[in-house]
């Protein structure tokens, strides 16, 4: 029998975002996936170098707001590698507190996401009711919610008293006794287990050669962490370990993201002891001081996130922006992972790689000789 | 079979206070590094121009008031991000904490 194109999306209570799926059906299963993404392209690049270097930072803090602060983090280091300008180290450890807290905020959300669509909307409520402890600690040390916007160029916005680190001390302890509770409800509940285990698998081979990065990639036992291989803001003094799962599949991703709340609670508790006094900023030039091309790589919560520019002397303003999101890397795992598997389990699956498509969606690809203008599907992409 | 681990925070969650609050009823306030309305203190300005310069969602524009050019900040552009308090030499953008600005009219989200 012919197989059938089952189209998902560009809405769908499945997904989250506005992003379209074709899949090829035969019976149950899916034998193959076509993704079209480019629903939210704004074109984020293009206007980045159109703004001064400062308010650029502003800009791309709004690819994503889930990952903020490693967008922030990302362009705001470039920026200073092209200028050569030091950051102080009380900054740098700043700016990784505000980092692991983000990350700590972005995985808590995922994990509700996947519990509520796999049915457990207990749990789902529990963890978005101690995500707001997170949220809480990133409105007292950063002054918003959400948008930070405390990463600048030459440091960070604003400092942290010591009651403030008192308190977010306190608050990080009572929120590691829940994590604690959730992963035992991650690793033993049967209805996880039977919605998690084994469904959208990856092999540790597949996941290398199709270049996956992040939790997706270390819960198939690939052991990359840019924290660990390529140490940025003050991760070169503070010990990290790099979370691995051999198993995978969807639960391995997950159990990867719980394990890392506890690696993140312990890194910024490590931060805190660690972080020296004195300066918080240094003043920068607004206009590049040399030609020059560079770039930096994070680990947002999605995995490896790249921001790479070119300056010009005397301009106030990037050449080139470029921006390669962890999500927009992972697609092609993603695709290998639903293949075989049951129309079923596409929700969990496809949510296990934390999908982001708004940072996904900047890529268009325009045709010299019609001059018209096109989305790339993945496909054609690869 | 066994019983699921967190079947006892379900039960106790029954006799516990709710996690949220009534809102309009019951406020929780923003703690005291949050940046809400600015506070402009026209005493101070001197009418450069810099805040409007730096702004990434051009929010501020320079207008004739009274007698001096003073910045106006259009608050349903603005990102709140304080770019413009930063690059203010003469302190006169104040970071305040007002959160609720929602309005009927775009008029009243205009600050002189
Ligand atoms: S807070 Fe930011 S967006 Fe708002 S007026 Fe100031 S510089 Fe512009
Ligand atoms: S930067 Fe300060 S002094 Fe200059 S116009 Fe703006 S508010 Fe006035």
């Amino acid at each position: 029998m012919p197989s059938v194109d089952i189209n998902i999306g560009p809405v769908h209570p499945a997904l989250h975002e506005p992003e379209k799926f074709v899949f090829k059906v035969d019976g149950e299963v899916v034998v193959d996936v076509e993704p079209r993404l480019g629903y939210v392209h704004r074109g984020i690049e293009k206007a980045a170098g159109e703004k001064t270097f400062t308010q650029a930072v502003y800009l791309v803090e709004r690819v994503c707001g889930i990952c903020n602060v490693a967008h922030t983090l990302a362009s705001v280091q470039a920026i200073e590698r092209a200028f050569e300008v030091d950051v102080p180290a009380r900054a740098k450890y700043l700016r990784t507190i505000i980092h692991e807290l983000n990350r700590l905020h972005s995985h808590l959300l995922l994990l509700g996401v996947a519990c509520e669509l796999m049915g457990f909307d207990t749990l789902f409520m529990m963890l978005w009711r101690d995500r707001e402890v997170v949220m809480d600690l990133m409105e007292l040390a950063t002054g918003n919610r959400v948008m930070s916007a405390y990463n600048v160029i030459g440091g960070v916005r604003r400092n942290i008293s010591d009651h403030e680190v008192s308190t977010i001390r306190k608050a990080l302890t009572s929120l590691s006794e829940g994590v604690k509770r959730y992963r035992k409800a991650f690793a033993e509940d049967p209805t996880i287990r039977a919605r998690c285990v084994n469904v959208g698998r990856l092999s540790p081979f597949k996941g290398i050669s199709l270049g996956a990065v992040g939790p997706t990639a270390r819960g198939s036992g690939i052991n990359v962490d840019v924290r660990v291989k390529e140490p940025y803001a003050a991760f070169d003094e503070i010990q990290c370990t790099p979370i691995t799962y051999n198993e995978g599949d969807s639960w391995a991703r997950f159990m990867v993201r719980i394990d890392e709340l506890h690696e993140s609670i312990r890194i910024i508790d490590e931060a805190l002891n660690k972080m020296p006094r004195g300066p918080i900023r240094v003043p920068v030039a607004e206009v590049a001081p040399q030609t020059a091309e560079s770039f930096s790589i994070v680990e947002a919560p999605r995995g490896e996130l790249l921001h790479h520019i070119y300056v010009k002397k005397g301009e106030d303003r990037p050449l080139r922006y470029r921006i390669r999101t962890p999500t927009y890397a992972n697609m092609p795992a993603l695709c290998e992972m639903l293949k075989g598997g049951y129309i079923a389990d596409i929700p969990v699956t496809l949510v296990s790689i934390d999908p982001c498509f708004s940072c996904t969606d900047r890529l268009t690809l325009i045709d010299i000789r019609s001059h018209k203008r096109k989305v790339v599907r993945l496909k054609s992409s690869i | 079979m066994r019983l699921p681990s967190l079947l006892k925070e379900v039960w106790k969650n029954l006799f516990e206070k709710p996690a949220t609050v009534k809102y309009p009823h019951e406020k929780l306030g923003v703690p005291e590094s949050y940046r809400g309305k600015h506070l402009l203190a026209r005493s101070r300005c001197t009418g450069c121009g810099l805040c409007g310069e730096v702004c990434p969602a051009s929010a501020i524009t320079m207008e004739q008031l009274g007698n001096g050019i003073f910045p106006v900040i259009d608050l349903s552009k603005c990102i709140f991000c304080y770019q413009c308090g930063d690059a203010c030499p003469r302190g006169a953008i104040i970071r305040g904490r007002e959160v609720e600005l929602a309005s009927w009219s775009k008029e009243d989200l205009i600050l002189k």
